[in-house]
This record gives structure tokens, sequence and C-alpha cells, in this order.
């Protein structure tokens, strides 16, 4: 009889140290397999191991010692993994899969020997770059520099970008905000705010994206708030975690906690969703830290995203006619990870003009998943096309999004694809209906437009 | 041939993608979505992922070479342990088969190859005005190919019957690695209907590689009741009235005091909390008809005592009513760690009997059941509520398990509705079939599988298929007749 | 040994042996039980006799000649409702029971088998399941094969076997019932079948639109099936001289008049209603000359044509063609929409012949996917496969037969394939 080769199972490496995948959690998963269509490698490869409930029976299989934690399949199906937690959404057994994903990752972060390069690299793209908000900006100006001075268009046409392997990282890339935006330095507010809004800026948000941090600031004092953005405030950690790098965004999260921390129960509100599912989750990523648990607790009950939180109150109807066409992708860490599906298709209803015409698989992830499609390059660019192929069937001309990530990614596989098909933020969309950054004195009677001060 | 022999001849025919061998790989492929305990996993030897069905029928033709058994495999969602290689073995998954060929409006009918997940049919053929109307619960993940093979129902299949019924022909690979058509497009093909036998033969005839299924009209419209009852008996005494006034409704679901304590507080789907039993009837067809029979239903209920009755006829408030159904076995959650799942069937008298006796072993076994089920055609879904970590406990389901069926049988009814055989109840077949009842299924096996590669140890009982047990039960029917010398 | 086989037959069987295709069997027996069916076949098989299996002998013409014909199997002995609960909408019968008393006992609790044949009321259970016949109702509510649950079945081995059950969901076995549907009793004997019945619909109406030619009565019956109207049965075709278009409503009062109104408008032409008892007996004389001959030797022939639905309207223009062809006049059609087949009844008018049969035949197979010679004279079906082309899986097929009836003991050589 022909069997396969039998792995050496005596010596194996298993589970070890801090952050292993929580074994009763693990237990929960009774292999169903409700979670397979919705995973984005799944659909893309049919394979069972790159399913969520694929993967689970990997970790178990570590846990029950019948797989290597360094089998190169485990390494490779846990890093395939976009995190995009949809699988969560729909198991009807509860799994928790992002936690245990990333204490997988974590594990083969401790334990997995990587080449000196890879290490390097990690270490200042992802700790000293994102560790601290003021390099980041830094590393931004730069790249404004380079997008105006005409260096752009000129490499663009040597051909030196595709010779560097940074062709795709390049397309992927909006035109960068003119100016950062730095925490303290701008502030709106209504002119009789009837609650405050502290503004969790992002690296990325506040850099790339600056300006739409501030359209959302807009649109929120446009509804009666107070919007500031609380000194201290770092990176959020969801890149870390994803990586499995639990420290370096254990140090992040404490940092966040205390610069918000006096701002008493004031919502904290993110306009990345990627941010705010990871911000959610500061009470599960501290639990066990004896001083910052209940706190971390008490930050993540103060969370919301934009379209959350304007959902909340009671919309000022906008009155800016938005007269378009636009489909939504729905970012997996809004809609499966905060679970977030009603609410931005509440505001765009809200929107005159505008006509939403809703894509095939608007839930499925387009790739983007953090860094994943710049170390997964072929499975993103697949899930790229995919996402482009739907959003070309609707006659949308925009596409609206409400994650950073999601809209380079869908920047770079419409430009792929030959689509002239426009990406935006929803507050951007919101931000316009409400007559954009003139709505300070458009409306001279009511006074009532967002204001911006200092 | 040994195992880098048989990976180095399926990479040629499926590409080095299309394989995998490596421990690791084959770990995943050792389960599917039955209960641990109730079925024991087994890793294949090598898994094939073809795209095309002339690689299934290379692939079968290389497993015959070498001796090796096949086990065809869909999603992997079934719930007896059919898709798992109990001999190990070559698995063929399916799901990069996954195109729906074609939708024929005219025809009303789909060709569709087997991995094309059941609802994403269903959601295709929705903008031409068909659904496929099995639907089991499953059938966001489930694929056509396995509802095939296992002939799978779902609530809806009370009016519009199991997936037999929706079957018009079937693209098959043979044992031999013959690719032949049975059934087709056409009505009135001449011999053997084929179709008919493939149809929830559990992988073990041949392996579908298209089907050609028969799509459902859309109906005009379509309202759910809730009603609710003091206990199951008053529920089930509704179920009858209905039936008794000539109304055959879309889907005609219960489920009791248990089972509404877990959904009410997760979905909010406004099941009354006191009521010891729900039903949820669906009613459809023509406006007219549809407003009218639930008039009748609704009076219907009350006759038998129903303490309310709800009528929605919005999709979003009926998708409401229908998510606590749906999400039933999601909810089980809250109550225990751990659930295991029946699928017997009993005639729609024997229920009220049958939920009783229910009720008696869950205490006898001290266990909780909580009942969630196909009230109109009788498919009971019994929920055994345990913890798995508590020592002894899954035996205690096992044991209370052979109770029940041995019940279910006794009464006239049948150990699986939809869910299949597979490895789960093989070994409860005796209770239901005679050995002769067992050698005319053997027979049909045999026309296709002589060899008994496809899909061993399924449906017949342990050590059944084997040659000594056959020339014993020869022997016996010999002496019985006296009339053949041997 | 002959005097074995009358010994079984404790009962008096028909008077007079059934003609099957112009002969007569040497001899009839009619078992009292399925185990009487069972020895009988395992002593005939060990004898090396053929055996016809007979029920309501309203159908004996269909299938190949015999290869040989020794012994006729009554199941006149098999008859009477074995189980009935109306609340279950199951009822389990014996294969001899004849389908006008098996309709009687479900229309007193208002329910019903909703199939149609002709000459169904003398048709028996076990009959009508072995020959799979069905009519234009099956666009509604399918056949019988939707609704057959359990079975019991006799084999040469000298077994009585069951499938299925009397529950109407059921995964527990292979599928036999439905693999026995239609199988002309070359498997086994059936002795008796379970159903899944459905109640009588609260009210029926049939609109009949007479029509000029055969494009017009097609094209109307085209419309109807395009519209969201939804007959249970929707016929096109040529009957008692004219071409007409025709379309059966069930379902409560209101609906089925309002349905009725609006197929009227689609059909055009001169249309009639036909509510209630009318439209049964309607459909009882439509289907009349669908009949099979099983006694006389009239030279018409039966024809069931198959292809795919959409292309019914071609096939029937097809059809027109090859009769002009061949010289054969077509006295009835009857192409059912949605389903696919045509049923032609005709006449040659040289009188016809096994050739002239054959070459008929040949040319139908060329436009149609499946043609079936349903009735005709016996003389003609010499060497001839009535059944059409014989399916690829006929290998398997075959298969099947060795391993249910080694000894070909039951109908040698009527069934496809010379099976």
């Amino acid at each position: 009889m022909v069997v396969a080769v039998e792995a050496d199972l005596g010596n194996l490496h298993r589970y070890a140290g801090h952050d292993q995948p929580d074994d009763d959690l693990l237990r929960t998963c009774v292999h169903c397999g409700m979670c397979l269509p919705t995973c984005p490698t799944y659909r893309l490869t049919g394979q069972e191991m790159s399913s969520p409930r694929g993967r689970l029976w990997l970790m178990k299989s570590v846990a029950d010692g019948r797989l290597d934690l360094l089998d190169p399949i485990f390494d490779e199906q846990m890093y395939q993994c976009l995190n995009c937690r949809a699988c969560e959404a729909v198991c009807p057994s509860g799994v928790h899969y992002g936690p245990l994903v990333e204490a997988a990752r974590s594990q083969l972060e401790q334990h997995r020997p990587r080449p000196f390069w890879q290490r390097a690299t990690r270490k200042v793209a992802m700790g000293w770059l994102f560790g601290d908000g003021r390099r980041l900006r830094a590393a931004v100006a730069g790249l404004r520099l380079y997008q105006r001075s005409g260096l752009a268009a000129l490499l663009r046409r040597s051909g030196a970008l595709k010779l560097a392997g940074m062709e795709e990282l390049e397309a992927m890339l909006p035109p960068v905000s003119r100016r950062s935006l730095v925490p303290g330095a701008e502030h709106w507010s209504s002119p009789e705010p009837v609650r405050a809004v502290r503004l969790f800026n992002g690296c990325v948000m506040g850099t790339v994206f600056a300006d739409t941090n501030r359209a959302a600031a807009r649109v929120m004092a446009r509804n009666g708030a107070s919007v500031d953005l609380p000194v201290g405030q770092q990176c959020c950690g969801a890149l870390h975690v994803h990586a499995g790098m639990m420290d370096e965004a254990r140090t992040l999260a404490r940092a966040n906690i205390d610069a918000f921390e006096a701002t008493g129960d004031d919502a904290i509100v993110v306009t990345a969703a990627g941010c705010g599912a990871a911000l959610k989750e500061y009470g599960y990523l501290l639990k066990d830290d004896a001083v910052y648990a209940d706190r971390a607790a008490r930050f993540s009950a103060r969370v919301r995203d934009v379209t959350e939180h304007l959902a909340e109150t009671d919309l000022v109807p906008p009155t800016v006619p938005v007269d378009r066409v636009v489909t939504y992708q729905e970012p997996c860490h809004l809609v499966h990870a905060q679970r977030i599906a009603v609410q931005p298709r509440k505001l765009l209803s809200a929107v005159p003009g505008l006509r939403l015409v809703e894509m095939r698989e608007s839930s499925l992830c387009c790739g983007s998943a953090g860094i994943y499609n710049l170390i997964r390059k072929e499975m993103a660019e697949d899930l790229g096309d995919r996402k482009v192929r739907h959003v070309m069937e609707t006659p949308a001309t925009e596409v609206v999004t409400a994650n950073p990530g999601c809209a380079m990614q869908l920047r770079a596989s419409l430009r792929r694809n030959g689509s002239r098909v426009k990406v935006r933020h929803i507050v951007e969309i919101l931000d316009e209906a409400y007559g954009g950054k003139q709505n300070i004195d458009s409306d001279g009677s009511a006074r009532a437009g967002a204001e911006r001060v200092g | 041939m040994d195992h880098a022999g048989l990976v180095q001849r399926l990479e040629r025919i499926l590409g080095p993608g299309g394989v995998f061998h490596r421990p690791g790989d084959l770990l995943v492929y050792e389960y599917d979505g039955s209960v641990d305990g109730a079925v024991d996993t087994a890793r294949p030897a090598a898994v094939a992922l073809p795209t095309t069905t002339e690689q299934v029928a290379a692939v079968v033709k290389l497993a015959n070479e070498a001796g090796l058994p096949v086990v065809a495999r869909g999603a992997g969602t079934g719930l007896s342990g059919g898709a798992v290689a109990q001999q190990g073995g070559i698995i063929i998954s399916l799901t990069r088969m996954d195109r729906i060929l074609e939708i024929d409006r005219e025809d009303r009918t789909a060709l569709v190859e087997p991995g094309v997940i059941n609802l994403e049919l269903s959601e295709t053929a929705l903008p031409e005005g068909f659904f496929f109307a099995p639907d089991p619960s499953s059938q966001k993940a489930c694929t056509v190919g396995g509802n095939v093979a296992e002939n799978s129902g779902g609530p809806h299949c009370l009016k519009y019957g199991v997936t037999t019924n929706h079957v018009l022909g079937l693209e098959v690979v043979l044992p031999d690695g013959r690719v032949v058509w049975t059934g087709g497009r056409a009505p009135g093909g001449s011999g053997y209907d084929l179709t008919a036998a493939m149809v929830g033969s559990e992988g073990m005839l041949g392996i579908v590689t298209k089907a050609l299924v028969r799509l459902t009209p859309q109906p005009e419209s379509v309202v759910v009741l809730l009603a609710a009852f003091g206990d199951m008996d008053a529920a089930s005494h509704a179920v009858s009235g209905i039936i008794a006034a000539g109304i055959v409704p879309a889907a005609l679901e219960m489920m009791d005091a248990l089972t509404i304590e877990a959904v009410e507080p997760a979905y909010h789907a406004g099941y009354p909390m006191d009521a010891g039993a729900v039903l949820l009837i669906e009613l459809d067809g023509p406006t007219g008809d549809v407003r009218e029979t639930a008039d009748e239903v609704s009076t219907l209920c009350r006759q038998a005592g129903a303490t309310e009755v709800r009528t929605a006829s919005e999709k979003a408030e009926r998708d409401l009513l229908w998510k606590g159904r749906k999400m039933a076995l999601a909810a089980m959650g809250r109550l225990a760690p751990n659930y295991y799942l029946h699928d017997t069937v009993v005639p729609r008298s024997k229920l009220p009997a049958t939920l009783r006796r229910v009720g008696e072993v869950s205490k006898e076994y001290d266990l909780p059941i909580a009942n969630v089920f196909h009230a109109g055609d009788g498919n009971l879904h019994p929920l055994m509520l345990f913890d798995r970590r508590r020592k002894g406990s899954v035996e205690r389901v096992l044991e209370a398990s052979h109770d029940l069926l041995h019940y279910c049988v006794e009464v006239g009814g049948a150990l699986s509705g939809e869910h299949g055989i597979g490895t789960e109840k093989r070994d409860y077949m005796t209770l239901v079939f005679t050995a002769d009842d067992l050698a005319a299924m053997a027979g049909v096996k045999n026309s296709f599988d002589p060899r008994g590669c496809f899909n061993p140890e399924k449906l017949f009982p342990k050590g059944y298929m084997c040659g000594e047990v056959r020339a014993l039960r020869a022997q016996a029917m010999a002496q019985k007749l006296g009339i053949y010398a041997l | 040994m002959p005097s074995d086989h009358s010994t079984t037959a404790t009962s008096p069987a028909s008077a007079s042996p059934p003609l099957i295709d112009g002969r007569v069997p040497g001899q009839v027996v009619a078992p009292l039980d399925g185990r009487e069916v069972a020895e009988a076949l395992a002593t005939l098989a060990s004898d090396g006799l053929v055996v016809a299996p007979v029920g309501g002998a309203t159908a004996l013409g269909l299938g190949n000649l015999p290869e040989r014909l020794d012994v006729a199997l009554s199941t006149a002995n098999l008859g009477g409702i074995i189980e009935y609960e109306p609340t279950d909408l199951v009822i389990s019968a014996g294969a001899g029971t004849r389908f006008g008393d098996l309709q009687a006992v479900l229309a007193d609790h208002g329910q019903t088998l909703p199939i149609e044949v002709p000459r169904l009321a003398d048709s028996t259970v076990g009959g009508l399941v072995a020959t799979a016949l069905s009519g234009p109702r099956r666009l509604g509510s399918g056949t019988l094969r939707d609704l057959l649950i359990g079975i019991s079945v006799a084999h040469p081995s000298g077994t009585v076997t069951k499938a299925g059950g009397m529950v109407v969901k059921n995964v527990t076995g292979f599928d036999l019932p439905r693999l026995y549907h239609g199988s002309l009793g070359t498997l086994g004997v059936i002795v008796s079948a379970n159903f899944k019945v459905l109640p009588l619909p609260r009210s029926e109406t049939t609109v009949v639109a007479g029509f000029p030619s055969a494009g017009d009565a097609l094209d109307a019956a085209s419309r109807l099936y395009r519209s969201p109207l939804q007959p249970v049965a929707l016929e096109a075709g040529r009957f008692e001289s004219g071409w007409f278009a025709s379309a059966r409503f069930e379902g409560r009062d209101q609906t089925v008049r309002a349905a009725a109104a609006e197929a009227e408008h689609l059909l055009g032409g001169h249309a009639e209603r036909f509510n209630a008892e009318e439209s049964q007996r309607r459909w009882e004389s439509y289907l009349a000359p669908q009949v099979i001959e099983t006694t006389d030797d009239r030279p018409d022939l039966l024809v069931r044509c198959a292809v795919r639905p959409r292309d019914a309207v071609s096939l029937v223009q097809g059809i027109t063609r090859v009769a002009d062809e061949r010289r054969f006049t077509i006295s009835y059609l009857g192409c059912s929409m949605g389903l696919g087949t045509v049923m032609v009844r005709g006449v040659f008018l040289e009188g016809g012949s096994a050739d002239a049969l054959r070459a008929l035949q040949e040319r139908l197979l060329a436009i149609a996917d499946h043609v079936t010679i349903l009735s005709a004279p016996p003389d003609w079906k010499w060497g001839l496969d009535i059944w059409g082309r014989p399916p690829e899986t006929l290998d398997v097929m075959r298969s099947l037969k060795e391993q249910f009836d080694p000894q070909r003991v039951l109908n040698r050589g009527r069934f496809a394939g010379g099976i």
C-alpha cells in the first residue's frame, strides 16, 4: 500500500514562550467548513490548507505534536492568510480566528530562524519607521517631494522603477496630501459643539491621506462635534499584530492608551478600518498586562469607526448634490472584524444625487490586507483583479471604501486593469455633500458649518 | 509504485500545483464536517486537485493501476464522514472545478461543474428569475457535487423535493476511468435510470464532473408565519392540521424551548421567550393564493392552541425570522461547547411520540437535547449538547444516539433524511435493512465498481463487503431456499 | 418443472393468458405474496425459463420482442393498500393494486398521486413504476419517480428486498426505488411500492385554443411557456382533426380563474375553458391516443420523441417533414412544452412494414435525442430496438442485469440494448 512518508515527529518544535494560540479557543472549531467560501485565499486556490478551517487544523496539529511548528507548510499558511477575518463573521461556533493566527505568527516570530537581512528590514520598517509618528511623517515628506518634483515622472519613464521592483508599490500611492496632519496642531468645531471627538490619526491616514482625515473632521464638526487629535498618539500597531510582533504592538498600544486617557470617555474616532479593528482589540492584546489590562479594555470601548460614529448621530442632511454613481468596497476590518456593514450604506444613502450600486462579493478582501500586497504579490494581484472585475460590472465611476490599505490596493488594481474608476474614502463623499472646505462659511444664516479653529 | 512514484505520476497529470503529498498538507484532508468521535479521521496518500474532467479520469486510471482507493471531495462540509479517506489512497478534491457553464432560461436548467457552491448557483440564477431548490443548511459553503453525492435536502424540500428531483443528467467518471453521461437535457433516455442511482450514492459509484440541474421559477410572493405554542405537542398538532387541510407549505420548521433560549438572545429574531415551541411556516406561490393560505394557516395554528401568530411578508422581516432558524446551530455554543446533531426521519404522525422519547432520552442520559427541525417532513435534528472535556461525555452521547436511532427505526423511520450514512451510521444499517436488502445495494455497487475502489468503508456495515461475509450469506440463502446445491 | 409454478398460484389467475407482442405465455402464475413471487422466480431461474411480469395488462406492448417467453407472472394477488396514514401524506400499496382503486382511497381523504397515462384506472401500481410512463402533467408535478419513496422487490435469487421507506425524505442507502422505476421488470418483480402523495388541488381549469396551423399552435404555447404563468401542463399539437394549444391550471379558485383568463388572452385564437371534472375528462380523452396497443395487430404506430425543451418546436417541424418523406400520416401529435417530448400516432400510407418502421426510426433519430417506438405491430419489431439508440452506459446496465438477474429470467430481451 502506498502511504505518504511520515514526518519525523520525535524531535519537533512545539509552541513555547508567550503568545501561544489559546487551546480552548482553538478547540471551539468543529471543522464544519462554513468559513470556506468567505476566505479569499481559499476562493483563489480551492485548497483546504489555505482555508480558515485548514489553518486552524494546522494550529491544532502543532499543539497536539502532530506537526512541527517550523514545518514550512505552517509558516507558509500562517502568513498566506490575509487576516481579513471574513471567516469570523460567519463562524457558527464563534471561533476568534484573528487572535489565533496572530498568536501563531508570534510563535513563528519567536522561534523561527530568519536570515539577517530579513530581520533587519523588518526591524527598520516595522519598528523604526512605524514606531514613531515623527519619523514616518519625515519619510512621507520625502515621498511628497518625490511625487511633486518631477522625479516620479522621470523614474517612471526611465523604467528604473521596474528594475528596482518598485513599480507596483509606486502605482499604489495616491497623490500624497500636501501637509501631514500633526496631533495637537489642528482642530475643528461646530459653533456650539454637543460632543467632543478625539480623532485617531493613524500612520498612513495622518500622512498620505491627511486631507481625508481633515474631511472627516469637517464632517463631524458639521454634525455638532468638536474634533481634535490628542498629542502623543502613535501607530495603532495593527501591522505589528498581524506580523506577530506582539511586543512592539503592545508598546504602541500602551503609548496610545496614555495619550487618550486624559480625554475621559469621549469617543475615539478612526478613519482607517484596520486601525479601528486593532484599537478595539487592545483589551485582548493587553489582557495579561497587570497595569494596562483594565485601561486597555476601557480604551477599546471608546473606539468608533467614523462611519459608526456618524451613523449613531442624528445626521444633518447634506445639501450639495453629488450626481455620480458609486459602488462600495467593504474593508475587511470594517465589515468582518468590526461587523460594520449597514452604517456606511446608510451614510451614502443620505447624500443627495448619489446612486449606490452594489458590486458582487463586496465583502471579499481586495488583497490589500496591511502589507500583504507587498509580500504576497501574486495572490494579492489575483484578488485585486477579481475585485476590479466586479467593480467594472457596475456602472460606478467611483469606488468608495473606508480604509487606506484598500484604497491603495484598489487604485493599483484599477490602474493595472486600465480602468479610470476613482477611489474615494466615504468621508470625502460626505464632505463634498456638505460643501467641503467651503462649508465653514457656506451657510451664513445658520452658521452651523464646521469651523476650523487655529 | 512507491509514494514518490505516485506523486510523480500525479504531477504529470495535474502539474505540480495540482497535487499535495507532504505530510503537513495531507493533515488538512483527514477530516470533513462530521463530528469528532463519531467519525474517525484518516489521511490520504495524496490529494489531487483537477480542473478538468480528463484530469479526473486520468487520476482514476492511475489509482486503478496503483491499486489505490479514490475518494471524491467537495467542500468537506458533510456530516457523515463521506469525504474521509478511510483506507487512504487518493482524494480527488473538486473545488477547482467551480464554473457555472450555462444557465438556460428556456430549458430552465443549469450546467455546472461539481465544485460550484450551492447558494452561488441560486444567486446566479436569480436575475433570470430562477433558483436551485435544494437548500441544505450548509448551502453557503457546500458544493453541488456534494449535494448530488449525498442527495441533500433542506427546509424547502418539503414543497420542492430533494436533490434527486432536480438532477437531470450527470457527467460521471466511472471507477474504470471512463467518462460517460447519464440522463441529459432531453427526457426519456433508454435503459436504467443511472442518474437516479448516482444521486445519493455517496461517491461510491462514480465521480460527478458535470451536473445538469433543474432550475425552479421564483415564486411571485413569499410569506413567513411565526406561530408560538405552549408545548411541542400543540405545535405538532398544528403541523398535522395544516397538512390535513391540504396545504403544502414551502417550509415548515419547528424549534423547542431550549432552542429559543439559545437563539433569541443571540439574534433577536422575535421568538417569544416564554413559548414551549415555535413553528416557522413559509408559504409561496401566486400572491392571491399565498394571502388566502396564510389566513387559513393562521386560523389552523390558533385552533391548535397557538398563543401568538405573526406574519412577515417583507423580505427583511422574513430574513430575520429565518435567521434565528438558520443560525440555531451556531447559537448552541451559548448552551454548551459541543453538540452532536442527528438526522433521523419519522412518519409525521409519529412526531409527538418521538419528541416525547427524545425528552426521555435526554433525562436518562442527563444530556440536554435541543430540537430544531423540519417538522413538515418529519426530519428530526435532535442536538445533543455536551462538553467534550468532561470525561465520558462522548461515550454518553453515542449511547444516547444509539437509543434514539433504535426508537426512530422502530416507529417506521429512517436513519438519515439528508446527511447520508458514510462511516458515521454504517453500522446502524442493519437496524433498517436485512442482509438481503443490503445484498441488492451491493449488487449496484458491484456493477459500477467491481473492485470496490471508490470511497471504501462507507454506507455498508463494517466488514460487509469482504468476501467471507458474502460467501456465508450466499450459503444461508441457498439453505433457506433449498434449491441450490452449493 | 412447469407444474411447480402452477402450485404456487393458489388463487385463480386471470382467465385467459395475456398476449404479449403476439405471443402467448405457456403458463400464468399469480403468487399470493412477495415470498411466493421470489420462490417462483428462483425456480424459474433454475429451470432456465423466462417470465414476463404482468399487472393491469394496459401496456404489455411496450418493449422489444421477447427473446423467449414461458410464463406470465401476474401481480393480481398482490393488490391492496398496505398502509395509509393520510396525515403523513404517504401510502403503501401492493404491486397489483389497480390505480383507480388507489386514487379512490386517496380522493376520500382529499389526496392524489398526480400522474396521468392512458388507461390509468386499470393500470397497476407495479406496472406504472416499471414502465415509467408519464403524461403532460409532468411539467407541474413531475413523474412517479419524484413521488416513489420506497419499494419491495422479489428477485430471481429467491429473495425479497426492500429499499427506501415510508418517509418522504430518506438517504438511508442507495436510491434503489428510482433505479427500479422504468426498469420494465428486468431487475426484479415489484411486490409493493410506497409513494409520497399530494393534496388534491382545490380547483382546476383547462384552457384550450384551436389554431389553423401547427405553427400558430406552437407559437401560442411557447408564448404562454415564457410568460410568468405556471401551468401544470402545457400542450400543443394535433388532436381530433385540428391544431390546438392547451394549458391546465391548478390551485385556489381565484388564482386559477385569473391564470385561465390570462392564458386565454395569451393563447389568442378560439379559446374554450373547462373546469373541474370537465377539465379532467378533457385530458383523459386527450391522452387516449397515447395508448400502447397490447392485444391487436392494428397497423398504427405510437412513437415518443424527445429533445431538450427549447428545441421542441423545431422537433415538431422535423417530425412533420420526416412523416411526409416516409409517407406516414400523423393522426395525433402531442408536444409537451417545457418537457421536450412529442408523442406521435399515425399509419404508413402504404400499410407499413418492418423496413418502413426501421427507416422511420432512423430518420427520427437524426432529429431527436431519444426515439421510443411505444407501440407497433409485433411483426415489425423483429430485430428492432424500440428504445432507440443504445445508451453509452450500456455495459454498466448489462452488469446491473447480471447482478440482479444473471439467468435473464425476467423479460429477456425486452429492455434497451436487448437486456
